[in-house]
């Protein structure tokens, strides 16, 4: 209750205060992490951009069993310069913790910004930051050395000095948010979406006028000045997608939608705090409900047939009737505000709020290749000034009770995002121990060149061992070579011939440390996000990894006639 | 101030000055497609009605029959010209072309006068752009036509809206005189239809519609005869690529809004003109740092050098700002009250004009080019100039000095492209010139790779037209060549400057260089780049060129010896492919050419 008065005395102060210090709590203890995820292409930019930072590939690069001439990543550089001045202040070499301290400021600046509009938006910005700094999908990837947090942050702090720029006629604050803005996009392309949302702001505002436009022109003339370079040097535009991989097709966007509303259920808010406060009315209840039977029967038989664990049958219909919940809310929220009009306030800003939500979730779905809770940063935003807002009006009459509810849901939504922060954390530095485990068995083994079939952190370790990458449709290994392949951290599949001529010679399990499972892709458990994938957290998974170690037996075969290759080509066989 | 407003004393300063833009260049020699338009003038005085070339080399291709891609009004008018004058000779050609400018001043200054532009003003504007100036030296089809096309509009919508017949039967016949100059003259009835349409139900009625239609029908006639003489249809297209020639529809679009951009107004104070509000401010932002970024990058790869990458950024988004300003315009025009406001639907008729000009110049032509880009030039400079005096009407001093200062930095750019295309054209008598001071009595005949001004004179030297590779390929062989091609002893003069072309391998490997000159076009301003046919005839990047220190000038001396050699491999790597694919294998050698 001293807490509640002092943040009633001191609103600004203390809860700018607190917030910063629970994010501080929440990620300087994992600043020790191993590199994890793709933390390690981000590396191998940073190191590049010490040599030349204006250089927008990586020459002769080897990325997932595919070796690229010129390697184009799908993100703009800033944020890799930025690790490159941290990897010169440490003489070149790579520190975890020193890259890890290097991204503490990014939550500090959302979590600030964050602050700020929350009050914009009438939600109490202590509880709305709260949310945003205890909610899965943010607290998990603050440990990660990648591009979502950063460019979620200068997002936010773009959007709000672009409110308040138009809100109080501030030039200061517009010319604030078109640096902010051009960050955010110079970070990662998702952050042009914050350009046309902003200037739906001004619309609803009715604020259209030059210096407001002129605060998102910029940032915009710049991305295409940039574009406009790229296809000068390179001929081409700069990598927006994947250059591989997942069609628009509609059963792939279906896919990806079951996954998005699921991980929007289950990594934003705790899946059962957010059925309380956003399933609202008879309509989203009963569909909601429908889909929690359909998803129970669904895992149901697959339990039955021996294909999914028994949790199945509770964690997905939960967080898919969480996800319908919210996506419903906006949804309705969206609708709601287009039918009286514009005329008041909160009809605008309840338009601006939830354009932003479907925008961002409409994006994630159809854009992105695959959903993960670290896509879906750009939506806790608006989730986490609504849920707060609709807190106080469930639980607001009373402090107490709006004190014990505040705590219920952010005491469960930390103990869950702790969940998953640990569990990604062990299976980070399960990737050192891979390492040192494997290469000593390799030494123990003998034999020519070592190969690897894997990627992420587990690349990241055992490349400095001098371990050679096993590329897609290469025939390449020697008799006597050996292939290391780790299950856990997306391998990809030997080539036909190579097949027919290995032979496993070794199987190590590394046995799993935490109760909560965040991949376990037999059982179809990420957390990183795979095209899909059925819930983002389990309890099932025999391993925190599996590695099995092959060696090249016979020697690769003759060239056949054309013909035969086709003919004799089983389609099963590139599928491990 | 009368006196000063009276029309016919503004009808005076607009025939002095066409003349004053024209008659200082009446003796620039022929360049660009000069020659072939006085080919088919020498053709015409014989056989007036005949449509093609018998037996024609072009481009060091034989050709039985040769047809232009455009209908021979204008080498008709040259024939008369060349009967006059006994033989073709660059004053009287130049001088008798002069009454175009006229008749387009004229015409501009009744469309000014209609569209609430000022007459004057659009007058003189129109006839200071570069892209005019520039051309109104030339005597080709490109600004009679255009001329034509004004006036034929101009008598049109006078008559509309004054309901005379007389003016119709005018606006009919010069319909005619524009389609049968140039088919792009054809786009002038559509937008005849278009103005009636706009006028509202009361106008579209037969006296009204009479005039396009029988020149519809009159051009329907030509290319019914013309199929019945020649059983094919005229020519509306080139049949293959020219060097340059754009290869996407986005390089054309560029292309065409850098023409644009650079060659109505002088470019920044294009910008300034243009800038009316803050929408054209943030399209100029857009489109100068996306031109900037791409410049800075060619200019940092070698790619470019300064003065490209400068005028690059200058003149695109120049050139994305007009176009803005007109389809914000248009929009905004249709958006309102189109059928209750005059002005309104004249902005209309205006944007159409010239969004019809630049979509066919994109579409349908084989590269920008401003003598291409002429029709608009008129739309543009009406609108803008409405624009402006709509902005500035309370502010007379502001507006008085700002279309001055634009006008008077115009013509000055005009004026210095001028020049810069006069010395582009002496190159051609030079060439010649040198040719016979230094190789005339070398023996053997003499043959020339080149085109355009340079073929002209070379051939008045006597010289002959050196085969083109592509000839063969298209089963079009060179009518000199192979019973009276090159001989051992000959010389062959190679000029780059003036589109050279690779000639036979059966020649080339006999071929060894004997003597090479260099001349400059002096700078700072050039309508060529380094050595090469791109810039103001065909647009592959820029109409102009910013060279401080001038574009050397090369002509390649070559000797046809008996030895028989082989081409390099690398060096045919280097050709262009289409070229690269004709060569036999038994005219390849190695690294070294053995």
């Amino acid at each position: 209750m001293k807490a509640l008065a002092l943040y009633k005395r001191y609103p600004t102060g203390f809860g700018l205060l607190l917030l910063v210090l629970l994010a501080l709590a929440v990620t300087l203890p994992f600043t020790g992490q191993a590199i994890h995820v793709d933390a390690r292409l981000f590396i191998d930019w940073a190191k590049q951009g010490i040599e030349h930072p204006l250089w927008q590939h990586l020459p002769d690069y080897d990325y997932f069993g595919v070796h690229y001439d010129q390697f184009h990543d799908t993100h703009p550089r800033l944020q890799s310069l930025y690790l490159g001045l941290f990897l010169r202040l440490n003489g070149g070499e790579v520190s975890e913790p020193l890259l890890h301290l290097a991204m503490i400021p990014f939550p500090l600046v959302a979590v600030t910004s964050f602050f700020f509009l929350a009050r914009r938006f009438r939600a109490d910005p202590l509880l709305a930051g709260l949310l945003l700094v205890v909610a899965p999908a943010f607290l998990v990837n603050t440990h990660l050395i990648m591009t979502d947090v950063p460019g979620v942050a200068f997002w936010l702090a773009g959007i709000t000095c672009f409110v308040y720029g138009v809100d109080r006629r501030g030039r200061l604050l517009l010319a604030a948010a078109a640096l902010f803005f051009t960050i955010c996009i110079f970070i990662y392309y998702q952050g042009l979406s914050v350009l046309p949302l902003a200037f739906l702001y001004l619309v609803v505002k009715r604020r259209v006028s030059a210096g407001p436009v002129t605060a998102l022109a910029l940032p915009a003339a710049l991305f295409v000045a940039y574009v406009s370079a790229h296809i000068a040097y390179y001929g081409q535009p700069p990598t927006f997608s994947y250059p591989f991989g997942l069609p628009l097709d509609p059963f792939s966007v279906l896919v990806r939608f079951r996954g998005t509303l699921v991980l929007a259920g289950g990594a934003l808010v705790f899946p059962v705090a957010a059925l309380y406060i956003f399933l609202h009315g008879r309509a989203v209840t009963y569909v909601a409900a429908a889909c929690g039977v359909v998803a129970t029967l669904w895992m149901a038989v697959l339990y039955v047939t021996g294909v999914y664990p028994v949790e199945h049958m509770i964690i997905l219909p939960l967080l898919l009737a969480a996800g319908i919940a919210v996506v419903w809310w906006f949804g309705a929220a969206f609708a709601g505000s287009l039918v009286p009009g514009l005329a008041g306030r909160s009809g605008g800003d309840r338009l601006f709020l939830s354009t932003w939500f479907l925008g961002t979730f409409f994006y994630c779905f159809v854009l992105l290749p695959y959903p993960s809770p670290r896509h879906m940063i750009p939506l806790l935003p608006p989730l986490a000034i609504v849920a707060a807002r609709r807190m106080e009006e469930l639980w607001g009459g009373d402090g107490r009770r709006l004190l014990k509810a505040t705590l219920l849901v952010v005491a469960s939504t930390l103990a869950l995002a702790l969940a998953v922060a640990v569990g990604e954390h062990l299976r980070a530095d399960n990737n050192r121990e891979v390492a040192r485990v494997a290469s000593e068995r390799v030494d123990q083994l003998g034999g020519g060149t070592v190969w690897f079939n894997g990627g992420l952190g587990f690349q990241y370790y055992v490349q400095p061992l001098g371990w050679r990458m096993l590329i897609l449709d290469s025939d390449e290994p020697a008799p006597g070579d050996l292939i290391v392949e780790s299950v856990g951290n997306n391998r990809w599949y030997f080539d036909w011939r190579l097949k027919e001529r290995i032979e496993l010679v070794d199987t190590i399990d590394f046995p799993r440390r935490w109760p909560l499972v965040t991949e376990f892709i037999e059982c179809r458990i990420s957390w990183l996000g795979q095209i899909g994938n059925m819930v983002p957290y389990g309890f099932s998974g025999d391993y925190e990894d599996r590695v099995y170690i092959y060696r090249v037996t016979g020697e690769q075969p003759a060239l056949r006639p054309l013909g035969s290759y086709f003919s004799g080509i089983d389609k099963d066989d590139t599928s491990k | 101030m009368a006196f000063i407003r009276s029309t016919y004393l503004q009808l005076c300063v607009v025939v002095v000055a066409a003349l004053a833009v024209t008659f200082p260049f009446a003796a620039q020699p022929f360049a660009h497609d000069e020659p072939l338009m006085l080919d088919f003038a020498e053709m015409q005085v014989e056989t007036p009605w005949q449509q093609h070339l018998s037996d024609f080399d072009y481009f060091g291709i034989h050709h039985d029959r040769f047809f232009q891609t455009h209908p021979r009004l204008q080498s008709l008018y040259l024939s008369l010209v060349l009967r006059v004058s006994g033989e073709p000779s660059e004053i009287p050609v130049h001088a008798a072309s002069a009454v175009f400018a006229v008749v387009g001043g004229v015409a501009v200054f009744f469309l000014g006068r209609r569209f609430g532009a000022g007459g004057l003003a659009a007058a003189l504007f129109f006839l200071a752009a570069p892209a005019f100036f520039v051309n109104s030296h030339l005597a080709m089809v490109d600004v009679p036509g255009t001329s034509l096309w004004l006036a034929a509009l101009a008598a049109f919508i006078y008559g509309v809206d004054r309901d005379r017949r007389a003016l119709l039967v005018l606006a009919g016949i010069l319909f005619v005189l524009a389609e049968f100059t140039f088919y792009q003259g054809l786009s002038a009835l559509a937008l005849a239809l278009l103005y009636l349409f706009l006028q509202g139900r009361e106008k579209l009625r037969p006296r009204y519609l009479l005039p396009p239609a029988a020149a519809a029908l009159a051009f329907a006639a030509y290319a019914l005869a013309f199929m019945g003489a020649y059983g094919e249809p005229p020519l509306l297209h080139y049949r293959y690529g020219l060097p340059g020639y754009q290869r996407s529809l986005a390089n054309q679009a560029r292309g065409v809004l850098v023409v644009l951009g650079g060659t109505v107004f002088f470019p920044p104070a294009a910008m300034a003109l243009f800038w009316r509000n803050w929408r054209a401010g943030l399209a100029l932002l857009f489109s100068l740092a996306a031109t900037a970024a791409w410049s800075a990058v060619k200019a940092a790869t070698g790619a470019y050098d300064a003065g490209t990458a400068i005028l690059l950024s200058l003149l695109l988004p120049a050139g994305v700002m007009m176009a803005y300003l007109l389809a914000e315009g248009f929009v905004v025009s249709v958006a309102g009250r189109l059928r209750a406001s005059r002005s309104a639907r004249d902005t209309v008729f205006l944007c159409a004009w010239f969004f019809g000009v630049v979509f066919y110049c994109i579409v349908m032509l084989p590269y920008p080019a401003p003598r291409y880009l002429l029709p608009a030039v008129p739309a543009e400079v009406i609108f803008s100039l409405r624009t402006v005096r709509g902005a500035l009407q309370e502010r007379r001093v502001s507006l008085v000095a700002l279309l001055a200062a634009v006008l008077a930095s115009t013509l000055a750019l005009s004026v210095a492209l001028g020049l810069a295309n006069l010395e582009w054209a002496r190159q051609a008598p030079a060439a010649a010139d040198w040719t016979r001071e230094w190789h005339g009595d070398a023996g053997g005949t003499t043959w020339f790779d080149g085109e355009l001004g340079y073929r002209y004179y070379m051939e008045r030297e006597g010289y002959r037209m050196l085969p083109n590779i592509l000839g063969e390929s298209r089963g079009d062989g060179p009518s000199n060549w192979p019973e009276n091609g090159p001989r051992p002893g000959d010389t062959v003069v190679i000029s780059p400057l003036f589109g050279a072309w690779f000639t036979v391998p059966e020649v080339m490997v006999h071929l060894r260089p004997a003597d090479i000159h260099i001349s400059r076009i002096d700078g700072p301003l050039t309508v060529t780049d380094e050595s090469d046919i791109s810039g103001w005839s065909s647009t592959t990047l820029l109409p102009y060129y910013l060279h401080l220190d001038g574009v050397p000038v090369e002509l390649q001396v070559m000797k046809v010896v008996a030895a028989e050699g082989k081409l390099p491999a690398a060096d045919v790597e280097e050709y262009p492919e289409e070229v690269a694919r004709l060569i036999p294998e038994k005219f390849i050698g190695g690294e070294d050419g053995r």
